[in-house]
């Protein structure tokens, strides 16, 4: 018999908390002096931040609570500054006089910096945006879908995702406005902002962690003529994409992984928007990317021909073999028909006889998720780069890596030419 | 084929077979011990939650069976379940227990949301007028707390 919430065994409890957000986590332990135990309980459980550790800075407690308050608030346009404000004199307050202000100062950006980022990952959904919506980011950008004018979970959604193709005014892409500042995170995750509520509201909280670090960043140069913030932040998206990697080779974490990927490369394009990041960290940031996946867009062949090319080994490496294994187990009754592809609308196709596909590779259809969410994210960053080259007159664009990765991509699919 | 369940409180259930089986706890029962007329013996749900739970199990009979957490998770409660969960909370408690007892996870899932339902969002306050939580804080906590969420305050 249970009276009372907390009379719950913790195991329950947990299953609670697996329902709720940071921010609900934070708000519930302050409740009283059990909520306040079994909150951190929750919270280590959950997101694994241990709140009564003594090595915890208390100025990192403050940046947690700073989380949870952005949050909540993030729909009040003055929440980003106020927190800036805030966080600033907070910073300024814990600064030694006179000696060592300048590693000061860069620890506490590497602590907001680090928190921040990281809260955009807690609350993964354990589902793929890929899976629910496919090639969404192919859809043409209207600026119904601007966060600037409005938080994506005001627009209204279509009940159908193809209704929207289907009308003339938006069966193409409008070309961004050069002069709009934040087009290109739009077109970056307009994607995931359609996807479901849960992911609308990950693409507002990103946009919203971008701002405030750039809001950060204007009140922290005003203050303290600095301008280092951009070396951590360049930082912690490497980390990120490491962790993702890491993330995405276990299968129950798999799909959040590759939301937290999408994510991440929405939050570079905001970062760029706001003039964070450059065009060439941007690049650099893409050159980690191909390490996130298993497979290489190489690994696969396709052809018309009537008998099957030899096999390449399953793997890059020998230690994946078991993992590509699992995964293909997994997807095998999820994904796609082991049929040949319908390609009937080529004529030079339907002179083929018979019209047979070979897609020569024990692990092709982990390889065609990947490029799938290949495609997405270097469009997605492609997209972002060329709207910034168009507003900012660039001279010229050097982003060999991610040239690279749609080059790549795009001739695994050569035989389709 | 019927199934006899015998609640806490010694009451006689009398219940459908595949009704019974959406516990996996009495399915496995039912196949070790094999067609039986002697109740199941229930120590851990009284009579008023156990006629809820079958209640449950009998209006999503047909339901599938999944097995993927994260599909589970991902599952928005239904109407019929919303209404269902009206309840007041000790019942609520009663059923998360019952349902994990019994081992019936989508029951569980849905109790589990109900209550989360019922945080999300609120402020300390309001969570503490739900749940009925006394604020036994010190001074010295509750200073504590208002200067981790001195945002809100100075606002």
């Amino acid at each position: 018999m249970a009276n009372s919430l907390l009379d719950l065994p913790n195991e329950l409890l947990l299953q609670v908390a697996l329902h709720l957000s940071f921010s609900d986590l934070w708000y519930f332990r302050t409740c009283s002096k059990s909520t306040r135990r079994l909150g951190q309980e929750l919270i280590l459980s959950k997101y694994g931040i241990d709140l009564l550790d003594p090595q915890l800075h208390p100025f990192a407690y403050l940046v947690y609570s700073a989380t949870a308050f952005l949050e909540r608030n993030s729909q009040d346009p003055s929440t980003c500054q106020w927190i800036a404000n805030h966080l600033a004199i907070a910073i300024h307050d814990r600064l030694p006089k006179v000696f060592g202000i300048p590693s000061t100062l860069d620890y506490f950006m590497d602590v907001y910096i680090g928190i921040f980022m990281d809260s955009l990952f807690l609350d993964l959904p354990y589902c793929s945006p890929c899976q629910l919506r496919e090639w969404n980011q192919l859809q043409p950008y209207t600026p119904q879908a601007s966060l600037s004018s409005a938080p994506p979970h005001d627009t209204p959604e279509p009940t159908d995702p193809l209704s929207s193709l289907a009308t003339p005014s938006s069966a193409f892409p409008s070309p961004p406005s050069p002069s709009s500042s934040s087009s290109s995170s739009n077109l970056a995750l307009f994607t995931i902002s359609t996807v479901s509520d849960t992911s609308a509201s990950l693409y507002t909280a990103t946009i919203h962690v971008a701002d405030l670090l750039s809001t950060l960043d204007n009140v922290l140069s005003i203050l303290f003529s600095s301008n280092r913030q951009k070396s951590f932040i360049v930082a912690h998206l490497h980390r990120m994409v490491l962790q993702l990697t890491h993330q995405y080779r276990r299968i129950d974490e798999h799909d959040r992984a590759c939301c937290g990927l999408r994510i991440c490369v929405l939050l570079v394009c905001r970062l760029v928007d706001q003039g964070l990041l450059s065009i060439a960290e941007v690049n650099s940031f893409a050159g980690l990317l191909p390490g996130f996946f298993i497979t290489a867009p190489s690994d696969v062949h396709m052809s018309w021909n009537a008998t099957p090319r030899p096999s390449p080994p399953p793997s890059r490496s020998p230690s994946l073999g078991t993992l590509l294994s699992q995964r293909l187990r997994q997807q095998q009754r999820l994904t796609y028909p082991p049929t040949q592809p319908d390609l009937t609308s080529s004529d030079d196709r339907l002179s083929r006889d018979p019209l047979s596909l070979y897609i020569n590779h024990p692990h092709w259809p982990l390889w065609l998720q990947e490029t799938k969410l290949r495609m997405m994210i270097v469009l997605d960053l492609a997209r972002g780069l060329i709207a910034q080259y168009h507003a900012r007159k660039i001279a010229r664009l050097d982003i060999q890596y991610l040239t690279n990765m749609l080059q790549e991509t795009v001739s695994a699919f050569n035989v389709f030419k | 084929m019927s199934v006899r369940l015998l609640s806490s409180d010694s009451e006689d259930f009398t219940v459908a077979k595949e009704v019974a089986e959406r516990s996996m706890l009495i399915k496995n029962m039912l196949e070790d011990v094999g067609d039986n007329d002697n109740p199941i013996p229930l120590p851990n749900v009284t009579a008023k939650i156990l006629r809820k739970v079958i209640e449950w199990c009998e209006h999503h009979l047909g339901d599938p069976v999944t097995n993927d957490e994260n599909e589970r998770r991902n599952t928005e409660i239904d109407e019929w379940d919303q209404k269902f969960m009206e309840v007041d909370q000790e019942t609520l408690f009663d059923i998360i227990l019952a349902a994990n007892y019994l081992d019936i996870k989508p029951l569980l899932d849905v109790g589990c949301k109900t209550v989360a339902n019922m945080i999300k969002g609120k402020t300390a306050e309001e969570i503490r007028k739900i749940f009925n939580i006394v604020n036994d804080l010190t001074p010295e906590e509750e200073a504590q707390i208002r200067k981790e969420n001195e945002w809100a305050e100075d606002r």
